[in-house]
Parts: structure tokens; C-alpha cells; sequence
């Protein structure tokens, strides 16, 4: 993939993640003036996280530089407004939970109970755990991602 | 959660600089009232627990209390407040309401006011009963519609055509409206999780006669029912200390898992789709 390739392909992501980001941001009640900067953040957000990928990073260690961007840019708006940043990084981060891969893995665990004889090959079983590795460590490194500016900031300010 | 003698002015002092002999004089039992009032309307629209133990430390010292012990769980509050030799505890049963960030931000800008003597003690209690009570910013109509805009959105990055995310946009927005009545009915969170998926797949699978890409229909209409925020909420618990919190939060978001997978599941096996 050339480089214009991956602008147009980044700006589509962002555009549709930005879409995403919206919805969730109207379904949690964040007010008016926020919605634009949620957008944005969004999109920045997984457009940052394609990018990487696209860049060979695997998914969980680019969620997370995605979730410090978010967490980041979120402290910065909150400052601006004076308000508590989770009304700009929790729209954002939602695109990037990874819900597909936490309901394929159950699917595939119950599928795995559910088969009258153990499987030979073991396949299910082990895409059902690849899911639900990545699931897991995903959502970590997304929280910790979202939480990491805030507390540092916090500590920071104490300090001076 | 009625707490229906708050709004009465608790302390005779006002103005900026709060006056902590006049705050000593009101009886623990109320400020008490107060910290739950405070600490479960952040807990039940979406707060982390850490949040909502480090606002009740905020409201600490203007309320001139010496110490506050919480423990915050994903459902419960446990509160001893204790200011001299004497102490309250309550217990608070905190029912999740669901996300509501703007009840978030403004319950912190009022506890942050507060820490700045621009609101008084007295003032605290109807403040909060203020914000209890916001309508919220969007109709119902606009949230459902967004609701199927977000997973039109997802089934369009997963790589769906046009007529994928049309039918995932309209297949999860009306699973949207299913999950309010069903909520409002306080129908129990797997079945609900499980009934939604069930119609929001049942919709979706339309796209079998109408797109190449059938599977990011049925992949995207269910996303609206992930439980985003306590999962991360979940991270965030465990990741600052409040395991039990978190864990909770985790293993309620597992069995929202199970439910969706339930229904997807379901659709699955009757329309014979390979996922």
C-alpha cells in the first residue's frame, strides 16, 4: 500500500469512526458543545490505531497508543472547558473496544463445551482463546491508556 | 434513594468561606445522606469507583468532617463518616441507572465549587437534587437513531456495502428502542442482553438477500449492546486498586458476552450463516 493509499484509507476510517463516535457520545448524554471535539477525538483516535496496524503493530499495543492519544487530547479539552475529561475520551474509546472479538471468543467457548467429542485438531478451542487473549488484553490497555494522562497530570499538579 | 428532608437548608452559615464551626453543628447523620446522595449519583451513571471515593474525599474538609471511610463496589456504597469521637455509617444500595456523562461532569463541577466556598453546605443538597433530575440533552428519538448510526458506522469499518449498513443501521435501531422498553420494564440485564441481540440479528441477517457482505451486518447490528463503558470502567477498577469493584463490573460485562453470543447464536444456527 502506497502512502496516498493509506491517507485516503486513514481519513475513511477516521471519517466512519468519527460517525461511530457520535452515536455513543448521543446515547451518553454528552452535551452539545462537546459533541464536535468527541468527533474528532475519535477519529484521531482510530485513525491513529489503523495506521499502526496497517503498520504491522499488533492490535493491543496499538489500542493503546490510541487510548493515550484520546486520553491525552481529552485532558486538553477538559482543561479548555473546565470540566471532567470523561465526556471527551469515553465517546472515543468505544470504537476501539473490542467487542466482536469478546463475543466470538464466548461463541467459540460454548461451541467447544457444547461439541459432543473433543475436537481433534483443537482449532476452535484455540481461536476461541486468540479472541478472548486479545479481547481481554485490549480493554486493559485501553483503560489504562484513557486513565494513564489523567492520573499523571493529577500527580503532576500535585506535586507543583 | 429518596432522601426527602435534604433540600431543607442544613446549616445556618452562608457565603463564600465555609464556616465549619456552623457545618459541625448539623447532625453527621445528614452529611452522611449527603456524601451517599452525592457519591451514588456519580456510581450510578457510569462513574469508576475510584471517582466516585476520591469526590466523597472532596467534599471532606466543607463539610467539616475529619474523616470519610468508603468503599465503593459496583452496586454499593458503604460510608462511615466520623468527625470528632462520634461516627455514621450508611449502607447504599445503588440501582446502575446507565451512562449519563452529563450528570458526571456537572455533579463535579458543583463538588469542585464546593471545595472553593462558592457553594455552601446548605446549597449542596438541592444542587445535587438539581442535577438529579436534568432532562436529558437528546430525545428518545434522536438516541435510537444514533444508536443505528454508530453500528451503520461500525458494519462500514468492518468493510460492509451500502446495503449492509442500511439494514445494520434500521436492524439496530430498532433493537435500540427493544432494549429501552425492556429496561424499562426492569428486565433482568442477560435476558435483556440476550433479546436484543436476538432481534437486532434476526434484522440484520435481512442482508443475506440484499448484500455481498452479510457478515458485517450481522457482526455490527449487535456492537450497540457491548458493554463499553463498564468494561473499561473494569480496567480502570482493577488497574487503580478497587479489584472487587472491577471484578464485578468484568464478570456482569462476561455474561452480557454470553448473551449476545446467545441470541447472534441463535440466528446463526436458523439462517444457517457462516460467522
Amino acid at each position: 500500500m502506497n502512502g496516498t493509499e493509506l491517507a485516503v484509507l486513514l481519513i475513511q476510517k477516521g471519517c466512519w469512526a468519527a460517525v461511530a463516535t457520535l452515536g455513543f457520545a448521543v446515547l451518553f448524554n454528552v452535551p452539545k458543545y462537546a459533541l464536535p471535539y468527541c468527533a474528532l477525538i475519535g477519529a484521531l483516535g482510530y485513525a491513529l490505531r489503523t495506521a499502526l496496524m496497517s503498520g504491522g503493530m499488533g492490535m493491543v499495543s496499538a489500542t493503546l497508543y490510541a487510548a493515550l492519544l484520546i486520553g491525552v487530547l481529552a485532558g486538553i479539552a477538559a482543561e479548555r472547558f473546565a470540566v471532567s475529561a470523561t465526556l471527551f475520551s469515553v465517546g472515543p474509546a468505544i470504537p476501539l473496544v473490542p467487542g466482536t472479538y469478546a463475543y466470538k471468543a464466548v461463541m467459540g467457548v460454548v461451541m467447544f463445551a457444547n461439541s459432543p467429542e473433543l475436537e481433534p485438531g483443537g482449532e476452535v478451542l484455540l481461536a476461541a482463546f486468540d479472541n478472548g487473549l486479545k479481547a481481554t488484553l485490549t480493554i486493559v490497555f485501553l483503560s489504562l491508556g484513557i486513565a494513564l494522562p489523567g492520573l499523571v497530570w493529577g500527580t503532576v499538579r500535585r506535586a507543583t | 434513594m429518596a432522601t426527602p428532608d435534604l433540600d431543607k437548608p442544613a446549616v445556618v452559615g452562608h457565603g463564600p468561606v465555609v464556616d465549619s464551626a456552623h457545618a459541625a453543628a448539623a447532625p453527621l447523620s445528614r452529611m452522611v445522606d449527603l456524601l451517599v446522595r452525592a457519591g451514588s449519583l456519580l456510581l450510578q451513571h457510569g462513574a469508576d469507583a475510584g471517582r466516585v471515593e476520591a469526590s466523597l474525599k472532596r467534599m471532606e474538609r466543607g463539610l467539616g468532617i475529619d474523616r470519610i471511610d468508603a468503599v465503593v463496589m459496583s452496586k454499593t456504597i458503604l460510608l462511615t463518616a466520623t468527625r470528632a469521637d462520634a461516627h455514621h455509617t450508611r449502607v447504599a444500595r445503588v440501582p446502575i441507572v446507565g451512562v449519563n456523562l452529563n450528570i458526571l461532569s456537572e455533579v463535579e463541577q458543583l463538588l469542585g465549587r464546593f471545595q472553593q466556598g462558592q457553594v455552601t453546605p446548605a446549597q449542596l443538597a438541592p444542587e445535587l437534587e438539581r442535577i438529579a433530575i436534568l432532562p436529558h440533552h437528546y430525545s428518545r428519538g434522536v438516541i435510537v437513531a444514533a444508536s443505528g448510526l454508530a453500528c451503520a458506522a461500525f458494519c462500514r469499518l468492518f468493510g460492509g456495502d451500502w446495503a449492509a449498513l442500511a439494514i445494520t443501521g434500521v436492524a439496530a435501531a430498532v433493537a435500540a428502542r427493544v432494549r429501552i422498553e425492556l429496561n424499562q420494564r426492569e428486565v433482568n440485564y442477560f435476558l435483556v442482553a440476550l433479546l436484543t441481540a436476538l432481534v437486532a440479528s434476526l434484522l440484520a441477517s435481512g442482508a443475506l438477500w440484499f448484500s455481498e457482505t452479510s457478515q458485517s451486518a450481522l457482526t455490527a447490528a449487535v456492537l450497540l449492546l457491548v458493554p463499553g463503558v463498564p468494561l473499561i470502567n473494569a480496567g480502570v477498577d482493577i488497574l487503580r486498586g478497587y479489584i472487587s469493584a472491577g471484578l464485578a463490573r468484568a464478570t456482569t460485562s462476561l455474561m452480557v458476552f454470553l448473551g449476545i453470543a446467545l441470541g447472534l447464536g441463535i440466528v446463526i444456527r436458523l439462517r444457517q450463516v457462516p460467522l
